[in-house]
């Protein structure tokens, strides 16, 4: 038992090294004392007072908008190309290029939307982030559907064509069910994604309408407070639960297994 | 027999596995230059006494020493036992020479050494125009050489061999058995070879352990374990044979087949009797040897003899054809056989 | 590996009006909203910057040699050393972490995956904001040095603070493809290697390591490349001092309004992008080359 202790150590400690920061924020978030480094008592003074700030707010109202947008958009077009990928126009620069939002530098994306959106004369807004985090939306809704796909039983689809169903019909009652934890999954994804994303969101939100990273950002620059500690907490569990639901709907750790290599 | 300096010494060993007890309380003795194969169906312990062995397992209780010496504390890396994995378990991203090479790397050797005994290893398997071929682009029986010779080049004091010939096609087997045999000869290694085939351990072993559910269940020759099986398992294990069930009482055989044979006195203590289809006879149901009467179930043609079965009394009983012409299914016939036959067995 | 299962359904055939009405759509949006500012960026490095923000001929190779200029130099120089160095440290955490998880049985494997990756699709920012609650001279860390006598020390600002931050930030991208390349690893080499006389380093660096460097590659890549064009971490966690590749890029866009100068360095992140995708490649090939 003691070695087999020892020889998990360093899984346990790359989960100390990842979970460890989270742990303070979220426990500092109960903090009574406005110092955010001292802790003088439990409280939950600073959830309510999230709702007073007027920022905050604001920021979570145009993250709410951009991140349903987003989930319509990248699953809807997701969806479609992961047909389009694994059963329509199979072809490796195709994989490449549904793959490229996932391991292209958010920043260079943001960089050439940007310049993009300037140059046909787009208003920067919502909609403008919308558009930015559907490209990384799709790519993620299309990866997970694909798995979920390529491993559908094609004799199912064959016996209702057989059985006198349009493609059409089939596509409804037959494809689309059993892919429907996938697509479920890959909405739950496209959703988190773009509730948390910054860079992109920074050069292609305006800024009288930031989304909430940009405001948290703003506020971190300018150094830690007890609002931001309840606000962290809040969104990591609305991270945590649906990346977890997304894993539980989709077996999600086989699709990201396959993504990466 | 003789009995040589014993190399191996296996005592007491038992290792569970959750409930499962993969070894339990197991002995055994390997001598200096022996080939030897621990024989059995599969899960009965066999895999986990070599992984012992080599060191990937420990044992909950007993001890194993090689040459006098304890070996448990010794790292595997630190074994002078080596292995030929079922799989092989070729480095793939090296070529045959840099494979063969590996172990004697490990013990920094100089590089021309190393070479030279590479060299003579490759000669010896018959691969020197392979060396610097990568594992991928051999045929099955290549690259059992190749494992062999990696193996061999570190000239260990014990070499294990995991069910060396089971990935081979039927007719390469046969060549790579003589193989076998013969580098044991020239090499003079004492070689362990862990098979579920009989008929490999039967031919290419000294001495095979039958085991059974983590136990040994007998320990022989091969030629003492068909001829003199201890159990209903070895008898049924190894070899073909008809067990006939039930209890000595005053010379003759009591049980719910065959009732009232007579048989020897050394079939006392027996809880079943084995009859090899050799030792039987199909005879006329007229004849005045035969000891049963019944009729010909099967007949299995096999090229050089032919088998048939024959039921009688609710038994069926398999035994060797010896006419030219073969009996029919459903021909009624006789059983004859000598006294001393049957043998006895005393354990399940 | 796509084709394997389209061919049955393709077989009965959906129109082809319904398969370019499913595929059209999608592949036209990641050309629009992808392929082309891509293209904008590449392009825009090439011209000179208006007067006002935006771009103008005529076309110049003046942003690329000013990339070469020593403060610029600099700064290039050390985002790929900080970049470079938390991925050696994400490697170093990530590889036997990988190792383990292989080592463990099927669902444990799944939950400890699943545990890896959950930080990373919480909020950058928040886990990056950690950090200062940890790292401050009033922070945890300095706290608890001062208990046994050694603080308080500033963590935070310092260039080490920006690798830690880039190692925690990526950290998970490193684990995942390198556990994928480690669980198509036949454990029996490891075994073989041992029972040949292989200490554990000669076991990892002549079995391990080339067998599984595809997997290392993608994973490296995965954390130097976001790292590299990181702009937050630097200016949080390093202080307004410290800057990096992303920095600049930023700031040309967002503060000097510089389009080409900004999308030549962005191109420089993709030139290395591009390199290590090769090399990338030029691994799996191999690999595949060998069967394993």
């Amino acid at each position: 038992m003691m070695t087999r202790a020892l020889r998990t150590t360093p899984l346990w400690i790359l989960y100390a090294f990842l979970y460890i920061p989270i742990a303070v924020v979220v426990f500092m978030s109960f903090n009574a004392s406005d110092s955010p480094y001292t802790w003088t008592g439990f409280s939950l003074q600073w959830y309510p007072a999230l709702l007073q700030d007027a920022d905050i707010m604001g920021g979570l109202r145009t993250t709410l908008i951009v991140a349903v947008g987003t989930t319509i958009i990248s699953v809807i077009l997701g969806t479609l190309l992961a047909f389009a990928l694994e059963r329509y126009f199979p072809s490796r620069f195709l994989d490449a290029a549904a793959a490229a939002p996932a391991v292209m530098p958010d920043i260079m994306l943001a960089v050439g939307l940007l310049a993009f959106y300037t140059l046909v004369g787009f208003t920067l807004g919502p909609v403008s982030v919308i558009l930015a985090h559907s490209v990384f939306g799709i790519a993620f809704v299309a990866a997970v559907v694909r798995v979920r796909l390529s491993g559908l039983d094609p004799s199912l689809e064959e016996a209702s064509r057989d059985l006198g169903a349009s493609s059409l019909k089939t596509f409804w009652s037959v494809t689309l069910p059993g892919i429907r934890p996938a697509i479920l999954a890959g909405a739950l994804l496209a959703f988190t994604l773009s509730l948390d994303e910054f860079t992109v969101a920074y050069f292609t939100a305006s800024p009288a309408d930031p989304t909430l990273p940009i405001v948290i950002y703003s506020s971190v620059r300018f150094g830690v407070t007890p609002q931001v500690n309840a606000l962290a907490t809040l969104l990591l569990l609305v991270s945590f639960v649906a990346v977890l639901l997304a894993q539980r709907t989709a077996r999600l750790s086989d699709s990201l297994r396959g993504r990466n290599t | 027999m003789d009995s040589g300096d014993v190399l191996l010494d296996i005592s007491g060993v038992s290792r569970s596995f959750g409930d499962v007890r993969a070894l339990d309380d197991v002995s055994i003795q390997i001598r200096e230059n022996e080939f030897f194969a621990l024989l059995g169906p599969s899960g009965c312990g066999k895999t986990t006494l070599l992984r012992v062995i080599a060191g990937f397992e420990q044992p909950d209780s007993g001890t194993v020493t090689l040459d006098g010496v304890d070996l448990l504390p010794i790292p595997p890396e630190k074994r002078a036992v080596n292995l030929m994995f079922q799989s092989y378990a070729l480095f793939p991203h090296m070529t045959v020479e840099r494979n063969v090479g590996y172990g004697l790397a490990c013990e920094r050797l100089p590089r021309d050494e190393i070479s030279s005994r590479v060299d003579e290893v490759l000669t010896t398997v018959g691969l020197t125009d392979k060396r610097n071929a990568l594992p991928k682009t051999l045929s099955g029986g290549q690259r059992q050489r190749v494992a062999l010779a990696r193996a061999i080049v570190k000239r260990p004091r014990l070499l294990l061999l995991d069910e060396p010939l089971s990935a081979l096609d039927r007719k390469i087997r046969g060549e790579m058995q003589m193989e076998l045999k013969r580098l044991q000869h020239e090499v003079g290694i004492t070689f362990v070879v862990v098979t579920h085939d009989q008929d490999e351990a039967m031919s290419l072993a000294d001495r095979v352990a039958v085991m059974d559910r983590g136990v040994v269940r007998q320990l022989d020759t091969p030629l003492d374990l068909y001829r003199r099986p201890r159990s209903i398992f070895v008898a049924d294990f190894i070899g073909n044979s008809t067990i006939l069930r039930g209890r000595f009482d005053q010379g003759t055989w009591i049980g719910d087949s065959a009732p009232g044979l007579s048989v020897p006195d050394t079939c006392r203590d027996a809880i079943a009797l084995a009859l090899r289809p050799e030792a039987l006879t199909i005879v006329p149901t007229d004849d005045p040897r035969a000891r049963v009467r019944g009729e010909i179930v099967e007949v299995f043609f096999q090229g050089d003899h032919a088998l048939a079965q024959l039921r009688a009394d609710g038994t069926v009983y398999l035994a060797v054809l010896r006419d030219d012409v073969l009996p029919r299914r459903g021909d009624p016939r006789g059983l004859a056989w000598d006294e001393s036959a049957p043998i006895p067995l005393f354990e399940e | 590996m796509t084709s394997r299962t389209s061919a049955g359904v393709r077989r009965h055939g959906d129109g082809p009006l319904l398969r370019a009405l499913a595929s059209v759509p999608a592949l036209t949006y990641l050309v629009i909203l992808m392929a082309i500012p891509l293209a904008l960026v590449i392009a825009y490095a090439f011209l000179t910057a208006g007067r006002f923000g935006g771009v103008q001929g005529p076309v110049t190779l003046d942003n690329i040699t000013r990339m070469f200029q020593p403060l610029y130099l600099e700064i290039l120089v050390s985002s790929v050393v900080n970049a470079g160095i938390a991925t050696a440290f994400a490697f170093l955490i990530g590889f036997p972490a990988a190792l383990v998880i292989t080592r463990l049985s099927p669902t444990w494997q799944t939950a400890a995956l699943v545990a890896v990756v959950l930080p990373f699709w919480t909020n950058f920012l928040i886990r990056t904001y950690a950090w200062i609650v940890l790292l401050n001279r009033e922070g945890f860390l300095s706290d608890g040095l001062e208990l046994v006598g050694l603080g308080p020390v500033e963590f935070l600002y310092t260039r080490q603070a920006i690798i830690l931050g880039l190692t925690y930030a990526y950290i998970p991208l490193m684990v995942l493809p390198i556990y994928a390349s480690l669980q198509r690893l036949d454990p029996q080499l490891l075994e073989a290697a041992q029972n040949l006389g292989a200490g554990p380093w000669r076991r990892f660096r002549t079995v391990l390591l080339p067998l599984t460097l595809p997997g290392i590659i993608t994973g490296c890549l995965f954390v130097f490349i976001p790292s590299l064009g990181n702009f937050v971490i630097p200016e949080l966690l390093g202080g307004g001092n410290s800057q990096m590749i992303g920095n600049l890029i930023r700031d040309q866009f967002l503060k000097s309004r510089d389009w080409p100068f900004g999308s030549a360095l962005s191109l420089m992140v993709l030139a290395l992008l591009v390199i290590i995708v090769m090399l990338q490649a030029s691994a799996s090939r191999r690999t595949r080359k060998w069967g394993a």
